[in-house]
This record gives C-alpha cells, structure tokens and sequence, in this order.
C-alpha cells in the first residue's frame, strides 16, 4: 500500500506547520521521517490518517484518502505518539474493541504478539505504564495484519529489550506481509536498521528525503595515512563534504566522485587507504552541515 | 433499502454504552426515585393511613406526583435535563477531554457512523429510562386497582412520551453544541446557556423595562416580584421546549403540531451535527476553533446580558430604590465594563493554559 504526498501545506491560524510537502512511499517500503519536536512530523502522520485536513494539496493511501474514504484505514495500523484509551476500558476490551472492529484480525498474530508482550488482561487501561500501553498499541494495531503501519515515535517508554524485539518483528511484518511502514522518530540509529528510506522534515519543510542504499552508496569515508601532509586543494575539491586529521591519518568524507578522489590519493603513495563503514547520523550531519543545517542541533532540539 | 443506514454500528454502540454506564445509572437511579419510587412511597403512605376520600376527590400526594409528572415540578424537570445535557455533551466531549477521538478517528469508521452512535445510544438510554419508569408507574396503578388515582394509564404513557421527546430535542440540541464546542463542561454550559437562554432574556428585559419604567417615575420603588419573576423562570427550567409546550408560550395550538415541531427540531439539529462532524471544518489538533471565530459575538452577548442582570442588581445593593437614568446608565456601564473586562482575562487565562 503505497502513500503519495503531494503539494502539502498545513497552517494553523498564522503558524505554517507543514509547507508544500511531496513525498511517495512505495509499497512495502520502510520509510522513517526524522525531525526535531514541533517539526511537523505529528501534524504530516494525522494528516496521513485522515485526522487533520490539510489547508492545500492531498494525502492519497493506496490510491485512497484517510478522510474522505474510512475503509482504508481498515488496512492502516497507527500507533501515536502518546497512546490514549478510554479508562474504564480493561485491556481485554481494548482487545474486543479492535477484533471486531477489523476484519482482517488474526487470532493466531494476535496470540504470537500476546506471548512476546505479557500484558495483564484483566488490567485497567489507565493503570498500565506508559511502556506497557506501548505494548498494547503494538499487540492491537499488529494483530490484524496492516497493509501500512504508521508509527509516531513508536518505541518512546519501551525498555532497550522491548523495543528490539519490536523493531524485530516489525522486520518480520515487512518481511512476510510486504506491510508498508511510515515511521517517525528521533532515534537515526533505529532507522538505520530498518529503513530503506529516509527523510529529514525541519520547520514544516522536507529537507531531504533519500533511500538509505543511494545515501550509503553516495557518501563514503576514506581513511588514509600519508607520509607527507596533502596539499590543501586536493582536500577542498567538490564532493569532499568533510576531512579529519590526525596526524598523518586523514578521514575524508565524500559525496559522489569517490573513484576520482581515490585514484587522486593513492599518486601520493599513501601508507595505507581504506574505506571505513559511515554511520546514518555521520552522513546527514555531513550532508545538511553542507546544506546549511546542523543535523545534531537539529535533532537536540 | 439498506435497513443498515438505521442501525449503528454494533462495536460502536457497545464503545459508547461502556463509556456513558455511569451516567446513565445515575440517571436512571435518579428517574426512578422521583417518579417509580414516589408513586410506591405514596401508594404505600396512602394505604397505611386507611383514609377513605369521596367521589372525586383525590389525596393531595398523588395530586404533588401528578403535578411533578406533568413537568411542572422544577426540581425534577431541571434534573432530567440537567442529566440529558451532560449525557450529551459526553458524547464528543469525553472523547476530547481524554483524547481519545484521535484514537476513533483512526479506526476504520467514519465521523458520520461516529457521531449516529453516540447519539443512538444516548436516545436509546434516555427511552430506557422513561419506558422503564413509565412500565413500572403502570404496573403499579393496575396492581392496587382500589387506590384512587387522579391520572391512569394513558396519562403515565403521555407524560413519558412527553418527556421523551422534549429530552429527545434537548439531547439532540446538546450535540450539536458539542460538535461545534470543546470539552464536556464548555459543551453542557454551552447548551445550558443556549437552552435557558430565550426565556431568560425575555424575563431580563422585562425587568430593566420595569426599572426604565421607575426611573422615569411610573412606578414609586421596584416591586419585589420583578426580582422573584426572573429566577422563578430559570427555577421552572424554562427551556424553550419546555416554555412552548409547557406553558403554551405560543397559544393553544394543538399538541401534536408542537410534539411535531419538536421532533423536526430534533432531527434538524442531528442533522446539522453530524454535517459539522462529518466536515470536520473546525478542528485544529484536537482544540475547536468555531468558538474563536463566533468569540467576539459570544463575548459582546455576555457583557449586555450581565449589564442587564448587574445593573438593575447594583442599584437594589446600593439601597436607592428609585435610580434616575443616570445611575441606572452608570450601573449598565460599570456592570458592563467588569464583565468585559473578566470576560477578556478568562479567555487569556484560557488560551495560556
């Protein structure tokens, strides 16, 4: 199930939340969409879900609108930022309220999920901990086999157990189901391990929305060691986004033209020249340092 | 046809029978004790003091209970639309209040099958409710055939469908202030404000003319009854269902064009809800924003209707019994100006927090 995001203005009296979106989320891809809070990223997910309207352009999902068309979101699971539920509900009314409000709900998944996240039925809804309401939205939007699972900061309150195993078997859900995966957080290193693409939205604008094969194969990291110090323009060409020295060790982080630079450093006989595995946080710090943003304020925001 | 279209959505419906459970008891527990379990008490009472009346006359409890059936008993009127208009403003309200409409809203169901259950269910309560009491007053007069009592069947079922359906208007009017509100307390004040509103500005200018009058020297000092007339209309619940129907505000028209209209009424205001609800024009994350567009006029309502109330109230306070038009004015003004003036840190209070 794919999502088309097209010219997506979001204003709120005077504030502009999102302003002239364009996105396309492939089926069966895992998208992640990173941004400091106050970004935007809730308000683009609500209005994925058809829970805002947008003030110009469309949100189209599998061909279809969230709000003008509620049947889609039969194949939509969405966990929000912060789980909310009605307090006199037990957990096994939570679970009766989905089963019969989805016909696709598997009672198998659901068991599979119920034996990975032991939650107490019988509990009432507003004594579970944040963690464990977590859960709850993972077991219920889960169990009946999403086509498109949208996520907003879906590991928040999940100790570093829990939150693997869900990264775990939401690698499953993409990998048996072909679900699509929309998902919003801060944390890149997550990302990393499951997204195939990725975008950065700051101040209600997309900055950069890229796959993480093309990002990783784009952006390299050199590590050399020279018996004599480069000269300086070799360090400055185009596509260098980044040089560290130590002593006689240089790491160079290039963008597009690493064949060229490579041949360019190795007449100057270095002792050794490697390439070194880049992180996801690396490249963007990189990437948007050199479009005039610093990822890592960004982010710490 | 599809039939379907009549009938909610039976996972819906359970959702929103849970969430109101508790209100809906206490109404009913409510219901009952002023009308089932009166009429017990008295027929028991009755019994017990063996007295025996003449043809035609009647025992002065059944006459109080009768009196209280026909809506003319404030106390239980304002209590069963008291619990109707919080029922109601539940119904969206408590879905914002918790932020659980967030939750709904991303199920697979539309804001139309939404809005028709809550507000089935709600209906549905309310027609438990007076059916149940209704059953149960009935079940009782035939059981004590030997009782006197000055009203029968088809009185009991009349006030119930009386009842029914001027809850009915009352409920369906609720939500459609809560689709155009915010929380439950902003909804049913809202609607209560709306609902007392007409015979409660009729009697509040009836008043300040009375003080017009005796500021320009018609009448010697304020009578009393000016002051006791005002609360004693928003005492007898004068909504305006009730002030047509009740009071026959608009003659001796035949009632079943005033139930008629009602039911037009109800359905209007359904109508004109769930079109609010479906268009969703006037949510904003969650906070309702119609209230800040229509805020001005709201705001200017609320100054010249305590202008009206604290006016004439400060001269009665001040102790000058004959205020001539320039104290009367002064008193509109300084009214008027503490009222603006609270009304604006209110919204600022409001809007901050």
């Amino acid at each position: 199930m794919n999502i088309v995001v097209h010219g997506l203005t979001k204003a709120f009296r005077e504030n502009t939340a999102l302003e002239n979106i364009n996105l396309e989320v492939p089926p069966g891809t895992v998208f992640g969409l990173v941004g400091p809070n106050g970004a935007g990223k809730t308000t683009l997910i609500k209005i994925i879900m058809g829970l805002l309207l947008p003030t110009r352009g469309f949100v189209s999902i599998g061909g279809r609108s969230a709000h003008q068309d509620p049947g889609v979101k039969s194949k939509i699971g969405y966990l929000a930022d912060y789980q909310r539920y009605y307090p006199g509900f037990k957990v096994n009314d939570m679970f009766r309220l989905y089963r019969e409000s989805y016909e696709t709900w598997s009672p198998e998944r659901f068991q599979e999920l119920c034996r990975v996240f032991d939650l107490p039925e019988n509990a009432k809804v507003k004594n579970l901990s944040k963690g464990m309401r977590t859960q709850l939205a993972i077991i219920l939007n889960l169990a009946f086999r999403p086509a498109l699972l949208v996520l907003d900061e879906p590991t928040a309150g999940l100790d570093p157990v829990l939150r693997r195993q869900f990264l775990t078997i939401l690698m499953d859900e993409v990998a048996e189901n072909g679900t699509t995966v929309f998902i919003s957080t801060h944390n890149l290193h997550e990302l990393e391990r499951i997204c195939d693409r990725l975008a950065v939205i700051h101040q209600g604008r997309l900055l950069f929305n890229e796959s993480l094969e093309d990002l990783k194969h784009k952006v390299r990291k050199i590590q050399a060691a020279f018996e004599n110090p480069l000269p300086p323009d070799i360090l400055q060409k185009t596509g260098v986004l980044n040089v560290e020295q130590q002593g006689r060790v240089y790491s160079i982080t290039v963008q597009d033209g690493i064949d060229e630079l490579t041949a360019e450093l190795r007449t100057f006989k270095p002792l050794f020249l490697d390439f070194v595995d880049i992180s996801l946080e690396e490249i963007f710090i990189h990437r948007m340092g050199g479009e005039g943003y610093e990822l890592k304020k960004i982010l710490a925001q | 046809m599809n039939l379907k279209k009549f009938w909610p959505n039976k996972t819906l419906a359970w959702k929103d029978w849970k969430n109101s459970g508790l209100l809906f008891a206490l109404f009913f527990g409510f219901a009952t004790y002023v009308t089932t379990l009166a009429l017990q008490n008295i027929i028991t009472i009755y019994l017990r003091r063996g007295e025996t009346l003449p043809e035609g006359h009647y025992w002065h409890g059944f006459q109080i209970l009768a009196a209280r059936l026909s809506s003319a008993d404030p106390l239980v009127g304002i209590g069963l639309v008291l619990f109707t208009v919080a029922l109601a403003a539940m119904t969206v309200g408590q879905e914002r209040d918790r932020e659980t409409l967030g939750l709904l809203l991303a199920m697979p169901y539309s804001r139309r099958d939404i809005l028709f259950s809550k507000v089935v269910v709600g209906l549905g309560q309310i027609l438990i409710i007076v059916g149940v009491n209704a059953l149960l007053m009935t079940l009782l007069v035939w059981v004590n055939p030997d009782v006197p009592f000055p009203f029968g069947t088809p009185d009991i079922w009349g006030w119930a469908l009386h009842s029914f359906l001027v809850l009915t208007f009352v409920f369906c009017f609720t939500v459609l202030i809560a689709t155009v509100s915010g929380t439950t307390l902003g909804n049913g004040v809202l609607a209560l404000i709306f609902l007392f509103f007409p015979a409660g500005l009729y009697a509040l200018l009836e008043m300040n003319a009375y003080y017009w009058f005796i500021s320009l020297g018609e009448y010697a000092h304020p009578p009393y009854w000016i002051w006791r007339d005002l609360f004693f209309n928003i005492a007898l619940l004068a909504t305006v269902p009730a002030w047509v129907i009740d009071f026959n505000a608009l003659g001796k028209y035949n009632p079943v064009y005033l139930y008629g209209a009602l039911v037009v009424l109800s359905a209007g205001a359904y109508a004109l809800a769930r079109f609010l609800f479906a268009k969703n024009p006037l949510e904003n994350n969650g906070e309702v924003l119609v209230f800040e567009r229509l805020e001005s006029i709201f705001k200017v309502g609320v100054v010249v209707c305590f202008a009206l109330l604290g006016g004439p109230l400060l001269t009665a306070l001040a102790g000058i019994h004959v205020p001539g038009p320039l104290v009367l004015s002064l008193c509109y003004l300084l009214a008027g100006g503490v009222t603006w003036f609270l009304t604006n840190r209110l919204l600022e209070w409001r809007r901050a927090a």
